[in-house]
């Protein structure tokens, strides 16, 4: 199969959806002409248009607010924020209307909206450039979070986002974005709240999202030469979360570690452990464990943005603390 | 892994105690709920309890009896079998590390943030659930999880290869707890309940057996019980039966059966099966036998069944032979062995239990001569076979010539209701012919 980006896998979506479906637009700082920053709409300016790749100024609520009005009357709006942080200006419409506005006309106005931009830690972006917040969005009711870890993943999941009826944050991992991976021609769709199993084993379960899925895939990878055998688990959307696949491999293995980049306090491990806790307790061989990034501001200096981020061998460590419980 | 004996803190204001007596020795096994020592303190003498099971090793240097001892301090240990006390450890570093199968792991926690444990040794909700599936006490295991956990291989270990001096008994954890605080010995309930899984119901009915002496015992009525139940009390209720016997010469069948084993046949008939081919036969020239009663109709059965009683562990049961009277002897001893075996074991299907017209019940191997089978509805009648055995019999009209004959009683009831009693009697006089002579039935 051929091999592409997953930048290319996630655009490779949305100009087949734009092609289909002409109630989706793009709109966002630098979408048009120029292509995207990260070449997320590279290209379709000159199929679509400006009509449908519309530039906009620096002022996330205006056009967020804009283009919920534009989903509410039939479009298909895709909002590129480039950065998720500058998400968090729009926060008002975001939690308040777009995930309330089908709860509160009963189902009668839908919300196909999606929300998508890069995340995450890497590249000395600094404390402004460099966050994740998904924990925040997974806790309202209404929206649904994408995390794709790989371009297969980035192309289905982009193409069941452009094609329902509900608000979606699609997040991309900035250190994933170049990663090449096999994506097949033809349409295909990855349904939401359907984990992947990445890695089979019968050691321990280990339960990564997305940038940490590859990393924690290379580490078991190398811990099988010392033979342990650990399940690796992408659960590619975190709302809605695919519990019964992490509860199934518990029930194997007996022990669980969750790998996230982002915060540990209430964030998705947090949900993980109390899920498996809830549903699964006398499975559980061990406590269960979590890596997070450390719950700090991410720091500019190269050296310092390496230290708060989880790395091969804190994977390791944490792999191997566990096998050890 | 060793559980600490220490001087426990009986009070809010207590701080020391006296150590009184120690009711249990160094070395001495304990069980939980034991009374191991007795502990004065400002109020009165305390009697400490165990808590958990184990072999009682006193320390070397424990404060002797008669002194006064801080809250807390360490007075002795509770080991499993062949676990060495950590004060003879100390003594013996070289042995020590060997045991354990897991690459060192912390042993103490690794974080402040566990609370350290005392007391039960912590065990994984896994290893909990994997020991009550496979029957093991976890609290009796040493754990090899960090900080001494019992997980989820220690268990499975201990179920692969049963402790050292444990007696050969299957019993359920808590059964095992409530037969401790009992008193009463492991060795007792495997003598007792020799093979059997012991539930907490079993040792409780035990002990109160213990205590109370014989009991009575209620049991419910197994499926068959309550099927034999109903269909008896219905039968003693509606049917009229009297009860014919007579003394038959069964020299013939005797002689029979040994020249046929003595010629090496492959299915040499039983007694049952005999009178099974006899009785069908006789059956066929006395269809009144035969019969079945439907309310104001006497229905004349087509085929000739003959139900065979049959005695398992799961109560009586009564295959049927299917149209006996057109098998040939051998033809109906196979299917009569085929069906006693299977009922035996309990692989028979319903439909070989139902349609019978006439049942033949034997009681000759329990040394039963004459009894009063009751008739199994809606047949109207059926034979017992009562034993074989050898008398000194009158073999001649004038009475002179004696003759040692192996004679047999059968019992025949019969329903009189649909049949009386010159017919029944004919019927048996038959049977009672082709007993005496079987050339008569053989060449049919």
């Amino acid at each position: 199969m051929r091999e592409i980006t997953y930048t290319e896998a996630a655009r490779e979506a949305l100009t087949e959806q734009m092609a289909l479906d002409p109630s989706i637009f793009v709109v966002g700082e630098g979408i048009g002409e120029r292509g995207g920053n990260f070449n997320t709409t590279l290209g379709l300016y000159e199929k679509y248009g400006p009509m449908r790749l519309r530039d906009t100024p620096i002022v996330e609520r205006g056009f967020v607010g804009m283009c919920t009005g534009a989903a509410m009357t039939g479009t298909r709006p895709v909002v590129d924020f480039m950065i998720v942080d500058f998400i968090l200006d729009s926060m008002g419409e975001l939690l308040n209307q777009i995930s309330k506005v089908q709860y509160m006309s009963s189902g009668r106005i839908k919300m196909p909206l999606v929300l998508r931009g890069c995340i995450g830690i890497g590249g000395a972006a600094a404390t402004h450039h460099s966050g994740s917040y998904y924990p925040i969005f997974v806790h309202i009711p209404g929206i649904r979070v994408a995390l794709p870890s790989t371009p297969f993943d980035a192309k289905g999941l982009m193409k069941t986002a452009l094609t329902g009826d509900d608000p979606v944050l699609f997040l991309e991992h900035k250190l994933l974005l170049n990663k090449r991976g096999p994506v097949p021609e033809e349409d295909y769709r990855i349904p939401f709240g359907q984990a992947a199993v990445v890695r089979a084993g019968s050691d321990a379960t280990v339960v990564a999202l997305t940038v940490m899925a590859p990393k924690a895939l290379a580490v078991c990878e190398e811990l099988a030469d010392e033979g342990f055998d650990i399940e690796v688990i992408d659960p590619r959307t975190v709302a809605p979360l695919d519990i019964d696949t992490i509860l199934e491999s518990v029930h194997k293995t007996g022990r669980l570690l969750i790998i996230d980049e982002t915060f540990g306090p209430c964030g998705i491990g947090a949900e993980i452990s109390a899920l498996v806790m809830e549903n699964g307790f006398d499975d559980l061989d061990a406590p269960i464990a979590r890596l997070n990034g450390l719950h700090t501001p991410t720091p500019y200096s190269p050296t310092l943005e390496n230290a708060v981020i989880p790395d091969q061998a804190a994977i390791t460590e944490a792999i191997r603390d566990l096998l050890a419980e | 892994m060793a559980i600490e004996i220490v001087m426990p803190k009986l009070g809010w204001t207590m701080e020391e105690g006296v150590l009184d007596e120690w009711v249990k020795q160094d070395g001495d096994e304990v069980q939980a709920g034991d009374i191991i020592f007795v502990v004065e303190s400002d109020k009165a003498l305390q009697e400490i309890e165990a808590f958990d099971s184990g072999i009682l090793r006193i320390l070397p240097d424990a404060p002797a009896v008669g002194s006064t001892v801080k809250i807390g301090e360490l007075l002795a240990y509770l080991l499993q079998p062949g676990e060495q006390a950590p004060f003879e450890r100390a003594d013996r570093p070289s042995e020590a590390p060997a045991a354990k199968t897991p690459p060192a792991s912390q042993p103490v926690p690794s974080s402040a943030r566990r609370w350290p444990r005392n007391g039960s040794p912590a065990a994984s909700p896994r290893a909990k659930r994997i020991a009550t599936e496979l029957n093991v006490d976890w609290k009796l295991l040493a754990g090899s999880g960090s900080s001494g956990r019992i997980i989820e291989r220690d268990v499975r270990a201990a179920a692969a290869a049963p402790a050292a001096g444990e007696p050969d008994l299957r019993i359920s954890p808590v059964a095992r707890r409530v037969a401790l605080n009992a008193g009463i010995s492991l060795g007792d309930l495997a003598a007792h309940f020799a093979g059997k899984r012991v539930t907490r119901a079993d040792v409780e009915d035990y002990a109160a057996e213990r205590r109370a002496g014989p009991q009575d015992k209620t049991l419910p009525m197994t499926p068959v019980r309550r099927v034999t139940r109903d269909r008896m009390t219905e039968s003693a209720r509606t049917t009229a039966p009297v009860t014919l016997t007579s003394e038959v010469d069964a020299t013939e069948l005797l002689r029979m059966r040994r020249k046929l084993k003595a010629d090496g046949a492959d299915y040499v008939p039983a007694y049952d099966d005999l009178l099974a081919t006899i009785v069908a036969r006789a059956l066929t020239e006395h269809p009144a036998l035969n019969a079945a009663i439907a309310g104001d109709d006497i229905v004349l059965r087509g085929a000739i069944n003959i139900a065979l009683a049959v005695d398992t562990d799961r109560g009586l049961l009564t295959p049927v032979i299917r149209n006996a009277d057109r098998l040939s002897l051998l033809e109906l001893t196979a299917a009569s062995a085929d069906l006693v075996e299977r009922a035996r074991q309990g692989k028979l299907g319903a439909a070989e239990l139902q349609d019978g017209s006439f049942t033949i019940t034997n009681l000759g191997m329990y040394g039963i001569d004459a009894f009063t089978p009751i008739i199994s509805l809606p047949q109207s009648a059926i034979l017992g076979i009562g034993r074989i055995v050898a008398r000194q019999m009158v073999v001649d009209a004038e009475g002179q010539g004696l003759a040692i004959r192996h004679m047999m009683t059968l019992s025949l009831t019969f329903d009189h209701r649909l049949v009386d009693g010159a017919p029944a009697a004919r019927f048996l006089q038959r049977v009672k012919q082709y007993v005496e002579t079987p050339y008569l039935w053989l060449v049919n």
